[in-house]
């Protein structure tokens, strides 16, 4: 099998998945396509960071399938597996075409391929170790007809013999030397010897070949493969044909007794149908400078031999397995001995694309989820008239994947056994469970009378967590939690969230993928806008609470390119330090007290605000990996517009735009182990707000998305913002480290915000830092100066400042 | 983090209650080489004293203590160190005198309030350096003194060996120059009451009564705070300039006219203290300048009185400068002093404040008072606990060390079976009816299986049920097995070809888009967290800290996984969570090496740090484990904790006895000791399995626990259960309780079927709605009330 570039494919890919998680046992593919036994290696990718999901998200490796077809097409695709032995001294020599090679080769290429050796290795494991020895004095060469019928005799050493250049390899170096399924150091019995003659002979490889056995005194043979190799005349030009999906021509055995007359128009009518096949066949994928390459080949070389055919063979499929056309395969040489040599070439078409849905136990089931939400995640590349290739196989792993709708995926690529040539790609899914509730209670026991425990409230705490995907197997979800330390009766603690997607707004079939979402929830978060500046003393925090729904649709125009619009309701209460609804920011007095006459935290002045408000974000992302650095550019243009609805009618609108652009510095080579090219980055951040504006809306100045080395919010609160970036990036092995040098300003604005809170809490309102870096997989460690006080820090963060 | 600023105060008012000493000397700053570190602190801990003294709150008990203390230190001195002493002693007589003539000269009797406050401190601290050192001489008397000054200055011997060298901080335009022309009552420098006058350090000798004053005058700090950068260079300069020669006196200079609640200087005594080190203020004289100027209005309407005013803005520096320090009980004294030229002055000419005093008498003795002050501190070397961080930190729980110690600990590889568990059940899987026994069965179509009556749909699923028990545990073998012959084929060849792993483990492939936490922003930042698939064996995630910052989405730390074989059966894993901010640095990890041999013994070490507060806790843990007998496995460990200085040393015994296949008892014992405390504890744990484990997690567990710690003794008990209630819906009830009384029970049910369960989560939103409109309603009444 080694022959076959496809096994060195599997390795490749079922190693290329990181071995994070341990291999899921639930693989059901072998009880359908024995073939696919052939490679048992399964992974798994690895759970997304963070992604809190404990499925299993085990995808099938899609190279084992593919070996699997590639050696089932050995059996499949095989043209002439039936057709008589070739005749002797090189066929028909004279004929200069028609079938020419093809009778000649018989079976040639077909054996190669044909599962027989892999058989024979099978074999030799079965017998195991044990071997018996010869019983013969040692150095003398014994036909392989004398061998004993009983005997495993064990082959220390293979010798090659070409009779032509009376030379001997010793094994390996010959490129022969992968045709003969004998290994040194197997142990085999007279039969398989004989087996493996026969279909040496048979190969076309040779013209005549010979096997000797020479014993050893150690009881173990070596075996010396005496062989004419095959040739043709010489040929100047090249044709690659796809003989994929095209009937069989027929054969018409050659009678024995035929004249010379009737073997004339034989080989003829071979020669007419030949070059009816090559006109009726379809032009191949192969580009122009790789049939260069092997017409240079030919050219070189003057005679046709077995080995250049062998060689041009290695070429052709190298370069469609090196694009991802993992089941094309070169089936055959035709043509010989003319001046071109034809190249038939099995791409692999598609001529079916099917989905199949699994049960827990691996059976074929109905399945939830609607066909139409699969197939519009197929990359047109995987459908039924495209040539097969292994990567929008993968892409469609990956794409159905993000659905999160299946535990275990699988794409299979299948030989049909209707077309011959084609293939049928498989799909193999298994759900998961639709449905899932927890309720989970609590209660605490706390002595009470006499010191006896009893519970402290009858009425417990916990959290009640549902959700419900894949909703009419259209991918529509509903999933929400409550939280509380008192669900009968909760008080301020309560927290929940319902989030409901409803994906396909357009119907599953309409290319537009527009998706809306509706979700409900609280949250308590801490507010940048009353923070101190710098080395000031602590300020009081002030909680934000909002709680409201927020409904909208998004439409993705790429992956990552999108706009989303929608209605936000929320309401907004502050709070502060022991969680009571508070109205204005505080600060600490030199007395020790605190003062009250900080800025209003909201716009009504009572602590609560209510409000309905548009949203809008755009965002252009063109942004792509090189080699893991990303290049490219994105925009994203933010828009809140206040309708007047709500607590004193607020009408405001407020937007921001932000542009990054990652300017690749040099080109670099793509490709799995290169480096990734220098990058600079220029990033530039503008917002504004026109009319009423709450402080926990407005913009804050500083942190780490803002401006690197100072805290959140630590340079100030304002209505305008203009933040500007550059960082330079240069690749370190397989990371980088960077420097960067970043401003923001609040233009002045600051004083725009009610209360001034960024005077109020000694802010500057602006700033600059600088610093330098390492990005450490997805974290960031770098040391920012901020250039207000001069001192650096070190920060350690989580993903992408940009 | 705020518990601990507490604690941090507390743990200062105690130390200052135990040990209130008239002298606060500091060890560090004498061998310090920085600037102004050389003098030590006199004058803030005098001026405290003294306003106890005014308060009545110098309690007599507290010399006697304090003696008793330095008796105790210094009697291990020896012989030599009495002379010493007794030299030194009067060495401080003399600077005593010199502080009488320098009073007398200010014409000022030792009465005075500043004067009393040196004399009696120096007197007590002589007294105490006399006891330590039985020196039999009878301690002077400040009468003696002040007459011996009397005398000689009555002689008017100018020879007053006396000099002060004063260092002058503060922002632009307060005054400095202004200032130290009037001191030296001459105009040595130039001055702009509108521009910065001053752009270099200089040094200006003078002589004042006598006394040789040298003055360095500084340029002036900015004020706003967007100039930090370049007064923290001005202030290293400066830093450099008084390296050599230090200043005995340095005077933060500011202007009282402009003092107001707003007071926004902070950031600049953070710097001044950043830069010379918190110890520059025990040697600061705060001076206000335009001390003529009127009070402003107060909220009357009519000026506020002069010295109420003067004593509120004196309040508000040194409550800053207290911050800046980080210290509540530190008092910098202040002075008032006016430098224009149309000041008011007495009948001798020389300039008085509004309240009547001579501001440059005031201004000289404080400055004296202090270099005396520093000097004798000096001479008599006084070495004292007082600091301003303190470095002791409270001994941490020991029960909690306890269980961290008895905690069973395992190495987290890569298949999560244990092996322990795993070798029964293959070796006995024999009797087990095995899958693929199993008749043949049809799958029914979703449209069949509607059909069937309820009785047939329950064999159905039951069925099914059985079937995938069946299945999962026929996987689950296959699984062990291959894992088994991958560690034979190990065994066998240990060149495993990684070469072809690291080439195919690079592929590049964009790992899908993070979810993150939903908000009410237009914003949705993936693109932060968007990665190429990583190829190393790390698992980084981000900690999401829900109460972060508003409009952020709160991915805050880093928690960092992986574990590696580093030889075979040799294996170390790693366990991190940090975060690392401008000023807070957190870090929680673990980090295990083992070895195990599969057949007889394993050893694990364990380091684990930690950060508490400002200190790092860090645990060294070393554990074995023997199997004695087939299903017996005993163990022990030893793990030595280090917080602060503080080090705890424990032990533990534990023993696993297996019995059958379902069922595990485990005991264990550990005793951990440290800083005279020592906390004991065992417990017992038995667990039972269901049928069928490992597929399905049925389990009973019950244990018992005691702990005994500080003569308290904590018997406690719980169970644990996991069970499936239905087909589809699983419990687990998990309940516990100790002798004291405390306790908790939870259950938790989850179900893949009959999700109308969560409807209970309607009930506690619909009544919370109605709670908040309830109050929303008494908040409108209470409103409708107030107006």
């Amino acid at each position: 099998m080694a022959l076959l570039s496809p096994t060195r494919f599997l390795q490749i890919h079922t190693s290329a998945v990181p071995r994070r998680r341990k291999p899921s046992p639930s693989v059901a593919c072998s009880a359908e396509n024995p073939d696919l036994d052939l490679s048992p290696a399964r992974s798994s990718i690895p759970s997304l960071p963070a992604a809190p999901s404990d499925r299993k998200s085990n995808l099938a490796v899609f190279a084992s399938a593919t070996a699997g077809v590639c050696a089932a097409s050995g059996g499949g695709f095989l043209f002439h597996f039936s057709s008589p032995p070739p005749p002797s001294g090189g066929g028909i020599g004279g004929g200069g075409g028609g079938w020419g090679w093809g009778s000649d080769g018989g079976g040639f290429w077909n054996n190669v391929f044909s599962p027989l050796p892999a058989s024979a290795s099978e074999d030799d494991q079965v017998s195991g170790v044990e071997w018996d020895s010869h019983g013969l004095p040692a150095n003398i060469i014994v036909q392989l007809s004398k061998l004993s019928g009983l005997k495993r005799y064990k082959i220390s050493e293979i010798l090659f013999f070409d009779r032509r250049r009376s030379s001997t390899v010793v094994g390996t170096e010959d490129s022969f030397f992968e045709m003969v399924s004998l290994r040194p150091g197997g142990v085999y019995t007279k039969v398989q010897l004989q087996k493996e003659l026969e279909s040496l002979a048979t190969c076309g490889m040779f013209e005549r070949v010979d096997l000797d056995c020479k014993t050893k005194a150690d009881g173990t043979l070596a075996l010396t493969v005496s062989f004419v190799e095959s040739t043709w005349q010489g040929a100047e030009s090249f044709q690659c044909i796809n003989v994929g999906l095209m009937q069989q021509s027929k054969q018409v055995e050659m009678d024995l007794d035929m004249t010379d007359k009737e073997k004339l128009e034989y080989i003829r009518m071979q020669e007419r149908d030949y070059r009816r096949r090559i006109e009726r066949s379809r032009s191949c994928l192969l580009p122009e400078p790789v049939q260069n390459e092997v017409v240079s080949m030919l050219r070189d070389q003057g005679k046709v031999t077995a080995r250049l055919l062998q060689r041009i063979r290695d070429r052709v499929q190298r370069w469609y397995h090196d694009e991802g056309y993992a089941c094309a395969q070169v089936v055959n040489f035709g043509n010989l001995n003319t001046r071109q040599v034809v190249c038939e070439v099995v791409e692999g078409d598609i001529t079916q694309l099917s989905v199949q849905f699994l049960d827990k136990l691996g059976n074929v089931c109905e399945g939830n989820t609607q066909l139409a939400v699969i197939h519009r995640e197929l990359p047109n590349q995987l459908r039924p008239g495209h040539v097969f290739n292994i990567e929008a196989g993968k892409q469609a792993l990956r794409n159905i994947n993000s659905l999160s709708l299946f535990s275990n995926i699988e794409v299979n690529p299948r030989p049909d056994e209707k077309s011959e040539g084609g293939i049928i790609v498989e799909i193999k899914l298994k759900e998961l469970e639709q449905k899932s509730a927890e309720v989970s209670t609590e209660w605490s026991i706390a002595p009470g009378n006499f010191g006896r425990p009893t519970l402290t409230s009858i009425q417990p705490g916990g959290t009640v967590s549902f959700e419900h995907r894949n909703i009419n197997g259209l991918n529509r979800s509903i999933v929400g939690s409550v939280t509380s330390s008192n669900l009968i009766n909760p008080q301020d603690d309560l927290s929940f969230k319902i989030d409901y997607v409803h994906p396909y707004v357009d119907g599953v079939t309409n290319p537009r993928n527009r998706t809306f979402r509706a979700s409900c929830f609280n949250s308590r978060k801490l507010s940048p806008v009353f923070t101190g500046g710098p080395g000031a003393d602590e300020v009081p925090p002030v909680w934000i609470d909002r709680a409201g729904i927020k409904a909208n649709i998004t439409e993705n125009f790429t992956r990552q390119s999108k706009f989303t619009y929608g209605l936000v309701m929320e309401e907004i209460s502050t709070r502060d330090e022991t969680s009571s609804v508070c109205t204005h920011g505080v600060r600490a007095l030199p007395s020790g007290g605190l003062s009250m006459d900080g800025p209003p935290t909201t716009l009504s002045g009572t602590g609560t605000d209510r409000m309905v408000f548009a949203q809008a974000n755009i965002t252009r992302d063109n942004t792509r990996f090189i080699n893991g650095a990303v290049v490219g550019q994105r925009d994203v243009f933010q828009l809140d517009q206040g309708l007047g609805i709500g607590s004193n009618y607020p009408f405001f609108n407020r937007h921001q735009l932000s542009s990054t652009r990652f300017i690749q510095l040099r080109s670099v080579e793509e490709g799995a182990g290169k480096l990734p090219p220098p990058i600079l980055v220029m990033h530039g951040h503008y917002g504004g707000c026109v009319g009423d504006l709450p402080s926990y809306d407005a913009f804050t100045l500083g942190g780490p998305y803002s401006v690197r080395g100072y805290n959140m919010g630590e340079l100030g609160a304002c209505r305008n913002i203009l933040e500007l970036a550059a960082e330079l990036r240069v690749p370190i092995r397989n990371t980088y480290i960077y420097s960067f040098i970043e401003h923001g300003t609040d233009l002045g604005s600051s004083k725009d915000v009610k209360g001034n809170p960024t005077e109020f809490f000694r802010r500057v309102g602006h700033g600059s830092s600088y610093g330098a870096g390492v990005k450490l997989g997805m974290v960031r460690a770098e040391y920012a100066v901020d250039n207000n006080s001069g001192t650096g820090a070190i920060f350690f963060r989580f993903g992408e400042r940009f | 983090m705020l518990d601990f600023r507490k604690w941090v105060s507390n743990q200062i008012i105690s130390n200052n209650l135990l040990s209130a000493r008239p002298f606060r000397f500091f060890v560090d700053d004498i061998t310090n080489e920085e600037a102004s570190s050389r003098e030590d602190t006199g004058s803030t801990s005098g001026t405290r004293l003294a306003r106890d003294s005014q308060s009545h709150h110098i309690p007599a008990t507290e010399i006697p203590a304090s003696q008793h203390l330095i008796t105790a230190e210094s009697s291990q001195a020896g012989q030599g160190y009495h002379d010493w002493n007794a030299d030194q002693l009067s060495k401080v007589e003399e600077l005593q005198i010199k502080f009488l003539r320098i009073v007398h000269r200010m014409g000022m009797t030792p009465e005075s309030i500043i004067v009393s406050q040196v004399l009696y401190r120096l007197q007590i601290s002589s007294l105490i350096r006399a006891g330590d050192s039985d020196v039999k001489r009878p301690v002077f008397k400040v009468n003696k003194a002040w007459l011996a000054a009397s005398q000689l200055e009555a002689a008017g011997r100018p020879d007053l060996d006396f000099s002060l060298r004063i260092l002058v901080l503060g922002k632009t335009g307060v005054g400095k120059s202004s200032t130290i022309n009037s001191i030296l009552g001459q105009q040595m420098l130039a001055t702009n009451a509108f521009q910065p006058a001053t752009n270099h350090i200089q040094e200006i000798v003078g002589t004042v009564k006598g006394i040789n004053v040298t003055v360095i005058d500084t340029p002036g700090l900015s004020a706003s705070c967007s100039n930090m950068h370049q007064n923290r260079k001005l202030l290293h300069s400066i830093k450099r300039f008084v390296r050599k020669s230090q200043p005995d006196v340095v005077l933060y200079i500011d202007r009282l006219d402009v003092m107001n609640r707003g007071y926004s200087d902070y950031p600049l005594l953070k710097l001044i203290t950043d830069v010379f080190g918190s110890s520059i203020w025990f040697n600061t004289v705060l001076v206000m300048t335009h001390s003529s100027s009127h009070p402003p209005e107060g909220p009357s309407g009519l000026p506020v009185a002069y010295d109420s005013f003067v004593h509120k803005c004196t309040k508000i520096i040194q409550h800053y400068v207290r911050q800046a320090v980080s210290n509540a009980q530190f008092e910098t004294p202040a002075v008032l002093v006016e430098n224009h030229p149309m000041c008011r002055t007495n009948t001798k000419g020389e300039k008085v404040l509004p309240n009547g005093q001579v501001w440059l008498h005031q201004f000289l003795l404080l400055c004296a008072a202090t270099k005396v002050l520093a000097d004798a501190n000096l001479l008599l070397k006084f070495q004292d606990s007082f600091q301003l961080t303190p470095n002791s930190s409270r001994p941490p729980s020991l029960p909690h060390i306890l269980s961290s110690l008895l905690r069973p600990r395992s190495l987290p590889t890569a298949n999560d079976i244990d092996n322990d568990d795993a070798d029964g059940v293959l070796d006995n899987d024999e009797d087990e009816d095995d899958y693929d026994n199993l008749p043949p069965f049809r799958i029914l179509t979703k449209a069949q299986f509607q059909k069937l009556s309820k009785v047939q749909r329950n064999a159905y699923l039951d069925e099914l049920d059985y079937r995938e028990t069946l299945y999962l545990k026929k996987q689950w073998k296959e699984e062990l097995r291959r894992q088994r012959e991958t560690m034979l084929h190990h065994n066998n060849d240990s060149t495993s070809n990684d070469g072809n792993e690291d080439i195919a483990s690079q592929e590049v492939m964009q790992v899908s888009d993070l979810v993150i936490p939903l908000n009410f922003d237009a914003d949705y930042p993936v693109h932060r967290f968007r990665c190429v698939l990583g190829h190393d064996q790390w698992t980084v995630r981000p900690v999401l800290d829900s109460h972060g910052w508003d409009h952020d989405v709160g991915f805050d730390g880093i928690n960092l996984e992986g574990s590696q074989e580093i030889r075979r059966n040799l294996q170390a894993s790693l366990f991190a969570q940090m975060r690392k901010d401008k000023e807070d640095f957190s870090i929680q990890s673990e980090c295990i090496a083992g070895f195990t041999d599969p057949k007889r013994y394993s050893l694990l070490t364990e380091v684990d740090l930690q950060t508490a507060a400002n200190d790092l806790v860090c645990t060294v843990h070393g554990d074995a484990k023997f199997r004695n007998f087939k299903l017996n496995t005993t163990g022990g460990g030893l793990s030595v904790t280090k917080y602060g200085n503080m080090y705890f040393i424990g032990g533990k015994l534990e023993n696993t006895l297996i019995i059958g296949r379902r069922s595990k008892i485990a005991a264990n014992a550990g005793q951990i000791q440290g800083c005279g405390q020592v906390a004991s504890g065992a417990s017992i744990e038995a667990t039972l399995r269901g049928k069928d484990y490992p597929i399905k997690d049925d389990k009973v567990t019950l244990g018992a626990s005691i702990l005994s710690f500080n003569k308290d003794v904590v018997l406690g008990g719980s169970v644990q259960t996991d069970f499936k209630a239905t087909r589809t819906i699983k419990m687990s009830i998990n309940a516990n309780l100790n002798n004291q009384g405390l306790g908790q029970i939870s259950i938790k049910t989850s179900t893949s079927e009959h999700i109308e369960i969560a409807l209970v989560a309607i009930f506690s939103l619909v009544k919370a709605l109605f709670q908040r409109k309830r109050t929303d309603v008494s908040v409108d009444q209470k409103n409708s009330l107030g107006y």
